[in-house]
């Protein structure tokens, strides 16, 4: 993300001769949970439901910093990667390859938790076609783990009986083989 | 320690938690703020069968998340795995004479599952739930048909049989029906259709079944039972008149648009004529459907309905052994009566002049016949055939097949 400095050098540079600032990208300001300051481009910004209705709504000016207390800095720049990117593929002829190409690098560079805390921040953020990777993400991830191992990445305890689970699996014994051994 | 999590490295270990005083869990659930209920189900939706059905182990809320009707009705919407169901036996002698199967010197059956695509290549095998063999009159049950991933069995394979069942090999579980009330001893000889078809306003899978009595001194009478696993019990459909008719192949119908289809013939004082019988599942009332035209009953025909590529309409292939010619039609636009079109005309094939077998229609639009023993696929427009290399043995059921999680909530189905 570009430091308010060089964002005042990359407005000067583009209003010009005549001073004026309407060729300028229009840039929307949030402000993170942990009180980090960023400048979104428009268009970007705009894949952001969340964002595009707390403008839009009340014709609220750009010059207004938008809160997104429930959103860390680190989840805004992945997620502005990732939106960037959307827009910038969205009109290719090769659009699903590449996206294909870019989701797989994107998800790589993440551990499950860090999935998981994302598609919170889809959620509240409100990117369809985001929370959708997400999702997809993290299903892909755990459909060969085993109960053990999907109860500690979410988080939830097990409220089962010895009894219970070992009847549940029972039941249905050829669910539980043949998964993925790695545990966290 | 925490840049580690920023930047998507490993997770805390144990040791390290356990250092700053605090269990795994109370980390983990400050960590992801809590993740909101609604995503769940978003993410169990995208999983495979085998995945969900482990996961209703994960705890409680899971479980009931999984199990929910409106979870079990978004999964076969969202499915987008389409497949084939193929039950294969393998006999000495199998004979498909119109309107039954007899098979001499049974050896044993098999089922599996083809994915509906070009290569129609083997998704899995099917295993059966064996302890249902023990019930058996003849020698293996028969699929009568399938719907959102629920076959319907019955044991009717040449001797009067009464044991049905309903069983979706995806989740491996199944329900075997009360004996229905009409039936040799009490009612004489008869003659039995049977349908399985949704009723998609209350939410529940019916069975149909259609006996036309032989042993009567008046016209024929056709008597009809209606099952509903939501009831878990069949019903005589009274005072729900049958039109004055009888099923002419018993081992075929059709469910599309919520209804169910078989073959029939109307019996009148003057005429006998071929047309369609329907039953709206939902509203529990019979109807007609026309043919595209008018078949005589004093030809050997072998009318057999199926649904057409789309699964959005019906269609029907007419068969002529005598006269070696298979015609296939489709219904374009079922609202339309008159969108009747015959699509494709065959005559005897190959080296051996045999005359194929119809079967079904493949998602893209072709037909899948049986041609000297094996199965080919025919596309409707090039008239070409392709070679699909599924052979050896009798192939008794081919049809289109969708995984689902149909029966999961039933705790009074068996498991296998």
């Amino acid at each position: 993300m570009s430091t308010p400095a060089e964002n005042e050098a990359s407005i000067k540079q583009e209003s010009g001769p005549s001073g004026t600032v309407q060729d300028k990208p229009k840039k929307i300001v949030v402000r993170t949970g942990d009180g980090e300051v960023f400048e979104l481009k428009e268009e970007v910004a705009m894949e952001m439901e969340t964002i595009k209705t707390f403008f839009m709504e009340d014709n609220i000016s750009y010059e207004t910093v938008m809160p997104l207390t429930n959103v860390d800095s680190w989840e805004l720049v992945k997620v502005i990667e990732y939106c960037s990117k959307y827009v910038e593929l969205k009109n290719k002829e090769n659009f699903h390859k590449e996206l294909k190409a870019f989701q797989d690098e994107f998800v790589k560079s993440m551990s499950p938790k860090t999935l998981l805390s994302l598609s919170n921040v889809a959620n509240y953020l409100e990117i369809k076609y985001f929370l959708d990777f997400i999702c997809q993400a993290i299903a892909d991830h755990i459909k060969s783990k085993d109960v053990e191992y999907v109860r500690e990445l979410f988080g939830v305890e097990n409220d089962f009986t010895e009894e219970e689970y070992e009847m549940a699996k029972t039941e249905a014994p050829w669910a539980h083989e043949n998964l993925d051994k790695d545990l966290y | 320690m925490w840049d580690d999590c920023y930047e998507g490295k490993s997770l805390l270990s144990p040791a390290s938690t356990s250092k700053l005083g605090l269990s795994i869990s109370d980390v983990i659930t400050d960590w992801l703020k809590s993740l909101p209920e609604e995503l769940i189900p978003d993410i169990l939706i995208r999983l495979p069968i085998k995945s969900l059905i482990r996961f209703t182990s994960v705890c409680k809320p899971w479980m009931s998340t999984i199990k929910d009707p409106t979870f079990v009705r978004n999964f076969s919407d969202q499915n987008a795995t389409h497949l084939i169901l193929l039950h294969v036996v393998q006999s000495e002698g199998y004979f498909n004479p119109e309107g039954t199967i007899q098979i001499i010197g049974f050896q044993e059956d098999s089922y599996s599952l083809l994915h509906d695509d070009t290569a129609v290549s083997e998704y899995c095998k099917v295993e059966f739930p064996i302890a249902l063999n023990e019930e058996l009159i003849n020698p293996c049950f028969r699929v009568v048909g399938t719907c959102n991933g629920l076959v319907l069995l019955a044991d009717d394979l040449g001797d009067y049989g009464y044991t049905f069942v309903l069983w979706n090999p995806s989740i491996r579980k199944y329900v075997t029906l009360p004996k229905p009330s009409v039936w040799f001893s009490t009612h004489g000889r008869y003659d039995a259709s049977l349908g399985l078809g949704y009723d998609a306003i209350s939410n529940d899978y019916k069975v149909v079944r259609l006996t036309t009595l032989f042993d009567q001194s008046d016209d024929c009478l056709t008597k009809a039972q209606v099952y509903s696993l939501g009831e878990g019990s069949w019903k005589m459909l009274l005072p729900v008149p049958v039109p004055q008719c009888f099923v002419s192949d018993s081992l075929v119908h059709v469910f599309v648009n919520g209804s169910l289809h078989w073959m029939a013939i109307q019996w009148t004082e003057i005429y006998m004529n071929y047309f369609i019988l329907t039953f709206d599942v939902a509203g529990e009332s019979f109807g007609e459907r026309l043919l595209p035209k008018s078949f005589k009953l004093d030809e050997p025909l072998d009318l057999r309905l199926s649904v057409s590529g789309d699964r959005k309409s019906i269609a029907l292939f007419v068969r002529c052994k005598r006269d070696s010619f298979l015609d296939v039609w489709v219904m374009k636009e079922y609202s339309e009566e008159k969108s009747w079109t015959k699509v494709v005309v065959l005559g005897p094939q190959g080296p051996e002049r045999s005359l194929p077998m119809a079967f079904c229609f493949k998602r893209s639009g072709e037909v899948i016949l049986e041609l000297s023993h094996e199965l080919v696929s025919l596309d409707v427009v090039s008239k070409g055939f392709k070679r699909l290399g599924i052979s050896g043995g009798h192939i008794c059921y081919v049809d289109s097949f969708e995984e689902s999680l149909v029966l999961l909530d039933r705790d009074d189905a068996a498991s296998y």
